[in-house]
């Protein structure tokens, strides 16, 4: 365990060094004002401290990473660019697999996390979470990354219950002409990319993209290659078309391959008691999205959506395949003089067909019934935001409705409150209540979790569905302060309570007898309780003007309801990242992140694990020799060969993540 | 914490006690929204109102835009501009755009802003924005950092209908857009 004052007197020393001299000229304003418009318009400009100065208006836990964010950390898929945000769990299982959460109860199944892709939900009711190995997009066309903590359900509706994400990425026209990317290195063993964007008419734009790479092999803890390489093709488009002054349309889509290695561990019931099997697994999909706005005035506008959505994702043990079709509609507007009103509609039709896979011993460890179902969802909600006091004070109230075949009717209520005491002053408030509602395993599946040997009569632990569950309930508070304490230097300090009832609790039942075994069978009941509360802190500092820090902080408490054969992960209760980032001219970029992460816990088929705290160290040169080149080295991972992050929940053996250095080029033309 | 990395953050702590301020790279540099508030009121002491606009003795200044905006914008706030002051009025809402005499807008989606140009269209209303486009799709004048410097376009037509006049001295620096 980490020595807390260590950390804390780290960051106070940091926060300290802030009010020392060295801040951006405070008397810039006067010079300024003294100058007459021709110089003004001669005069060299910088607009870099903007990200220290800019305060979030959102009453919310909000965090903005930007496409200069995820460019600066070499990050090279979305899960790794999520390290940027406070507060967020990133944990990389193996190279194709991570575990990511908001405020706790990590996993690689981890339940209670919201996922969006341009208003795409990446969120599979099949497991109530989000295979992160199907998620990509072409990371420089990435406008930003809205990361929410905390609940948004009464926005964005069920399972946004501990926070939501938001990739949204730019529209065509700011992605204009043609990109190439290529590069190489040990992990990053190769990858490519190319995007051409083009104006078609005066009021029409698009580009198309095609990505690939090829990631290496990591290292198992007990020693020896994990076998977890893996590669993937992805393509796709976008099409946006100024219809008339009030009418826009988007168009876009994505198709995607991927082949995945790895080797896994099943319990089997035959002498022996466990099997390791490797294993390539295949998975595709795509997409295709369209969405109509129209804006009636500035203050109001509506909007229609339509998505279809696809995948099939093998696994040893299962094959899930999914389409969904969704239909949303938003309608924004202003009533009376001080409130803003928006409502939406929404309809999602779900269609899925998931099997158990004979594994290469001949047995079966999964099976699910019905194997394929069709479910619906409606919802509407409606949000009102109340200027209280002109620039000073503001209320927002809302509630999503909506109905689900797993849990039926779900209302998500929230309220929350903005005071402005002053320009660089935010302080906010709020209280809400979401739900996680059930996933398609959780109701209707069985699966063969572990087997305890016995020459005599091995026990089989059998995980078994409930019909009957329900949905997992928070009601969360949360209180937050922004400010730029001076010019260069903005402090985000968010504190919350969240307190869940109706968690999901495996209860052990009646043990029936097989022949030769003993199957004792956990059937999945709503029966756990718990809280968690913790402090979340970003700051920015701009140093100079061509050296800017990013530190975040946040702390985390889990306290589950004490019940024997406790079955569920406990997040790392301590998280640091520092990232400094210099422009030593207006060519060369250098990069440094460190991180810090406490120990945590994770509850796997073999027993917990306590997975100890780790520090790491990503570096990032980047030089532009010509206008439109870069050429960029990227270290990840540096300060050990390698280290073990987390375990997945079945069937992954312990993988520890090497140390990764790739080279890269890219070509603007 | 191992003691290594206790080593490594305390290295880079120091060494950013030693850094100066003033680096070489960008002498002479100002920050942008500083820049763009002082032009703003530039432009504002370079442009008349027409007897329609109503003025008595202060020029309302709206301003659209998150915190930094506001808070450049304040620096210039109750300055003269001829016999009359300056008053900035932040708002929070793109309504009652009749209290205004300037509007400025740091950032909008277009869809928004191409209404926002409809609703008040042939008012005399100063519109002064950040981007090329901002004068292009219907604003008057458009701010454009262009190379880390600052670029002027002005909409002609547009200031001409509103009965606005903008003095030569700035449309000699600007780039001019329509006839």
């Amino acid at each position: 365990m980490i020595n807390n004052k260590i950390t804390i007197s780290y960051y106070l020393s940091a926060t300290i060094l802030c009010f020392s001299p060295m801040v951006i000229g405070a008397e810039e304003q006067n010079e300024a004002l003294n100058l007459s418009v021709e110089d003004l318009l001669n005069v060299e400009v910088t607009s870099v401290a903007k990200k220290a100065q800019s305060l979030n208006d959102a009453p919310a836990a909000a965090f903005v990473i930007s496409n200069e964010d995820i460019k600066r950390s070499g990050a090279t898929s979305i899960p790794d660019a999520l390290r940027l945000a406070p507060g967020l769990d990133v944990a990389r299982i193996d190279a194709n697999k991570w575990a990511v959460s908001s405020r706790g109860f990590n996993g690689r199944f981890a339940n209670k996390l919201l996922v969006l892709i341009d208003g795409r939900s990446a969120y599979t009711r099949s497991f109530a979470g989000v295979y992160w190995e199907n998620q990509d997009v072409m990371m420089e066309d990435i406008d930003r990354i809205e990361v929410i903590r905390g609940p948004g359900a009464a926005l964005w509706g069920a399972n946004a219950v501990n926070g939501v994400i938001n990739i949204i990425t730019k529209p065509s026209s700011q992605t204009q002409g043609a990109l190439l990317n290529a590069g190489g290195g040990n992990r990053e063993q190769d990858f490519g990319s190319f995007r051409y964007g083009a104006k078609f008419g005066k009021d029409t734009t698009a580009r198309a993209y095609i990505k690939g790479f090829n990631r290496g092999e990591n290292t198992h803890m007990s020693g020896g290659k994990a076998g977890d390489d893996w590669n993937k093709v992805q393509g796709g488009f976008r099409l946006d078309s100024q219809l008339n002054l009030q009418d826009a349309l988007t168009f876009q889509g994505d198709i995607y391959k991927t082949a995945i290695n790895q080797s896994s561990i099943y319990p089997q019931i035959a002498p022996g008691f466990q099997v390791t099997q490797k294993e390539g697994n295949d998975s595709y999909g795509g997409n295709l999205l369209s969405r109509f706005q129209h804006t009636f005035s500035p203050s109001s506008d509506y909007s229609l959506q339509l998505y279809y959505d696809s995948y099939t994702r093998s696994e040893g043990t299962y094959d899930d395949s999914r389409d969904t079709l969704d239909l949303d509609f938003q309608h924004r507007f202003a009533l009376l003089d001080r409130q803003e009103i928006i409502w939406g509609l929404g309809y999602r039709f779900g269609h899925d067909h998931i099997v158990g896979n004979r594994l290469q011993n001949g047995s079966i460890n999964f099976t699910i019934n019905p194997d394929s179902v069709s479910d619906q969802l409606v919802s509407s909600f409606i949000q009102d935001e109340l200027t209280l006091i002109d620039n000073k004070l503001w209320l927002t109230i809302g509630s999503k409705f909506e109905h689900n075949d797993y849990s039926g009717f779900e209302g998500q209520p929230s309220a929350r409150i903005m005071w402005a005491p002053y320009n660089q002053h935010r302080l906010w408030a709020g209280v809400s209540r979401a739900v996680r509602t059930p996933s398609r395993l959780e109701q209707n599946y069985n699966f063969l979790s572990r087997v305890i040997p016995s020459p005599t009569q091995p026990v089989i632990l059998m995980v078994q569905g409930n019909p009957d569950y329900r949905s997992e309930e928070v009601i969360s508070y949360e209180a937050g302060y922004r400010t730029t304490l001076i010019k260069s230097v903005s402090l985000d300090l968010t504190g919350f309570y969240n307190d869940y009832r109706d968690l999901r609790y495996p209860l052990q039942g009646t043990p029936s007898f097989n022949g030769a075994t003993r199957i004792l069978p956990y059937e999945f009941t709503n029966n756990l309780q718990g809280e968690t509360y913790g402090v979340e802190i970003a700051t920015v500092w701009q140093m100079l003007d061509w050296w800017r820090w990013d530190l975040n902080y946040s702390w985390l408490h889990t306290q589950l309801k004490d019940l024997s054969n406790l079955r569920t992960g406990i997040s790392p209760e301590q998280r640091v990242s520092l990232r400094g980032s210099v422009s030593l001219s207006r060519d060369i970029d250098l990069d440094f992140w460190f991180r810090y992460v406490d120990s945590n816990l994770a509850v796997v088929t073999s027993g917990d694990t306590v997975i100890k705290g780790y520090s790491t160290l990503d570096l990032r040169a980047a030089w532009r020799p010509y206008q439109g080149i870069e050429l960029s080295l990227v270290g990840q991972n540096l300060l050990e060969q390698q280290h073990l992050e987390y375990i997945g929940e079945i069937q992954t053996l312990p993988t520890a993540i090497d140390r990764g250095v790739y080279g890269k080029i890219s070509w603007n033309f | 914490m191992s003691k290594r990395i206790k080593k490594f953050l305390l290295l880079f702590l120091g060494l950013t006690l030693l850094v100066d301020t003033h680096s070489p790279l960008f002498a002479q540099s100002l920050e942008e929204q500083t820049v763009l508030s002082a032009l703003a009121l530039n432009i504002v002491r370079l442009t008349t109102w027409p007897t329609e606009a109503q003025m008595k003795d202060t020029i309302d200044l709206c301003v659209v835009g998150d915190n930094v905006v506001q808070q450049s914008f304040a620096d210039i706030d109750h300055k003269t501009v001829g016999n009359k002051t300056l008053q900035v009025i932040n708002l929070s809402r793109l309504r009652n755009f009749e209290q205004c005499h300037v509007l400025y807008v740091s950032d909008l989606k277009q869809a928004i802003l191409l209404q926002l140009f409809v609703e008040i269209k042939k008012r005399p209303l100063l519109t002064i924005g950040e981007s090329y486009d901002f004068a292009v799709q219907g604003g008057m004048v458009g701010m454009e950092n262009r190379d880390g410097k600052i670029t002027l376009h002005i909409n002609l037509p547009v200031v001409r209908e509103s009965n606005l006049n903008i003095s030569a001295r700035l449309l000699k620096l600007a780039k001019i857009i329509g006839n």
